[in-house]
């Protein structure tokens, strides 16, 4: 289910830059691909960890990817946003 | 016991480099034995002399047998346990305790440990060999087919009935004692008080690998932590047994060698399933040291596996995970390997870690319990339910020069043993079936 909200989410924020235009740079792609998946990698340290019963490296994984990751996505949109 | 009058006595020698792979037999394809990280190889990744080869008089697993603590037979050892168990000691309670004898139910009635050494089997073995039709029952001819194919089957096999992971190699009398001989005058493996004597028909050996339960892993040194090292055992052996019993019903010979007294480390090396690490045991790429092995002596025919090289020699050098999870500082904590052995149980002619096996005793036989605390450790030692794993998995074996990173990593995620006063939550958990999740390897 997590998965699938995730996989949403970023399916509808890849769209919604797609949405702005082709005229994006090629590094606002790349800060947004390398987030989204460090984003992704976040949400799987943290399930996976939980189901090893691994309660620290769930939290401490999940903050180790998700920081950077969003941290990128939000570069990435604040670039567009600056155009 | 089958007198031995005659003995091939040149065959108890080495005849070639010790660690590589023995000519005349042979190998299967083992490109698609493991993940592109581990690489095959032609010689083992630890460095050999032979003309300093040493042949080991005991080996540490008779040691540990000899000086076992937990062994209630014996009033002494049995007022040790109870007092244990009476004063609340942390992981002795009376649960940990009989989970740690249920562990090995058939493992422990399978043989018979007596003034430490293994020196016989009980009914129990006579009854499980006998569930087994041979085609000369039957009337009907033995198998045949390619060595190949015979491999490729007995894998199968193996794993169909329990097996972690199975690899195979040649008997190879480099690493065993100079009481264990080849004699054409034996028609099968046997024990005499003269020693141990192989056939020389007998040149194939089943290296047949079995899970621990990581959890309970985790809790050692202690009853539950030993109750995890009983069960990977356990696993390993019910596996070779029902086995045997399969290369049997297909017309061939099969024997449990490792309860003749045979070490399965360097088999396991050789066979590709693990590397030496510096706990001075086989660390495999997919289980860790969460790894139990057992040994299987056929005359079946085998297409070979050799041994393999995922960077951990190197990793090895600048971990020391294990190294801090000895209690009693047996495990060495030097950057290198050395040639010099450590005490009168380790000996000349590998360059390996030495461990200090006489403190490694000496503690088994005072706690009570079998340690394993540096196999479960292990920084490899990981289950399979994120991808951060596989991940780690590669970069050890392609950067391991950054080990000391990643075990500082390992320590901060909170990988490793569980302290003491946590132990109990173990009784609390939802575990899946045999304490054993997916590894790299599912
Ligand atoms: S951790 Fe335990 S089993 Fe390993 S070497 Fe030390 S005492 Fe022996
Ligand atoms: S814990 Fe580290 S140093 Fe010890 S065997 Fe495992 S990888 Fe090697």
């Amino acid at each position: 289910m997590v998965n699938l909200v995730l996989g949403l989410l970023t399916g509808f924020a890849a769209a919604w830059l797609l949405l702005q235009g082709s005229n994006q740079t090629w590094y606002v792609w790349v800060l947004f691909i390398l987030g989204a998946a460090s984003t992704i990698f976040s949400f799987d340290v943290l399930i996976g960890s939980i189901k090893e019963h691994e309660k620290r490296a769930a939290v401490l994984g999940f903050l180790f990817f998700v920081i950077p990751g969003v941290i990128l996505v939000g570069m990435s949109w604040a670039l567009v946003f600056s155009q | 016991m089958t007198a031995v009058s005659a003995v091939d006595t040149s065959s108890t020698t080495s005849y070639h480099d010790p660690g590589a792979i023995s000519e005349g037999f042979v190998y299967r394809d083992q490109s698609k034995r493991y993940p592109w990280w581990v690489k095959s190889v032609d010689r083992i990744t630890v460095e050999t002399n032979a003309s300093e080869i040493q042949k080991p008089t005991i080996n540490m697993i008779m040691m540990s047998l000899m000086r076992r603590g937990q062994n209630p037979d014996q009033p002494r050892q049995r007022d040790g346990l109870v007092n244990k168990i009476s004063n609340g000691t942390p992981g002795f309670s009376l649960p940990d305790v009989s989970l740690e004898f249920a562990s090995q139910t058939f493992f422990q009635s399978g043989v018979n440990v007596d003034g430490g050494l293994i020196s016989g089997f009980r009914k129990i073995r006579e009854v499980i060999s006998d569930q087994v039709h041979t085609p000369q029952e039957l009337g009907v001819p033995p198998w045949r087919g390619t060595e190949e194919e015979a491999s490729s089957m007995i894998e199968k096999a193996a794993v169909h009935l329990g097996a972690a992971q199975v690899g195979f190699t040649a008997m190879d009398l480099t690493w065993l004692g100079p009481n264990v001989r080849i004699s054409s005058d034996v028609e099968k493996p046997t024990t005499s008080r003269e020693g141990i004597f192989f056939p020389p028909a007998y040149k194939y050996v089943i290296v047949v690998a079995g899970r621990v339960p990581m959890w309970a892993a985790k809790c050692a040194p202690g009853a539950l932590g030993s109750a995890a090292d009983r069960a990977g055992y356990e696993e390993a052996h019910m596996a070779e047994e029902k086995l045997m019993n399969f290369i049997r019903g297909i017309g061939y010979g099969a024997f449990d060698i490792h309860m003749m007294g045979i070490n399965p480390i360097p088999f396991a090396v050789m066979a590709g399933l693990g590397e030496m690490g510096r706990m001075n045991r086989v660390v495999s790429p997919f289980f860790g040291g969460a790894v139990r092995f057992a040994l299987i002596l056929t005359d079946l025919p085998l297409a070979l596996d050799k041994p393999i090289d995922f960077g951990l020699h190197e990793f090895c050098r600048h971990c020391r995970k294990c190294a801090r999870a000895c209690p009693v500082n047996a495990i060495s904590f030097e950057t290198d390997p050395s040639w010099e052995p450590l005490g009168p149980y380790s000996f000349k002619g590998k360059k390996v870690w030495f461990e200090d096996c006489e403190k490694c005793a000496a503690y088994t036989s005072s706690a009570g319990t079998y340690c394993s605390a540096c196999l479960a450790a292990c920084t490899w030692n990981k289950q399979n339910k994120t991808a951060l794993h596989g991940l780690m998995r590669s970069l050890g074996a392609k950067l391991p020069a950054f080990s000391r990173f990643y075990a500082l990593m390992d320590d901060l995620f909170g990988y490793g043993l569980i302290p003491e006063e946590k132990r109990k939550t173990w009784w609390e958990k939802d575990l899946p079936v045999k304490g054993v999740s997916e590894s790299s390897k599912d």
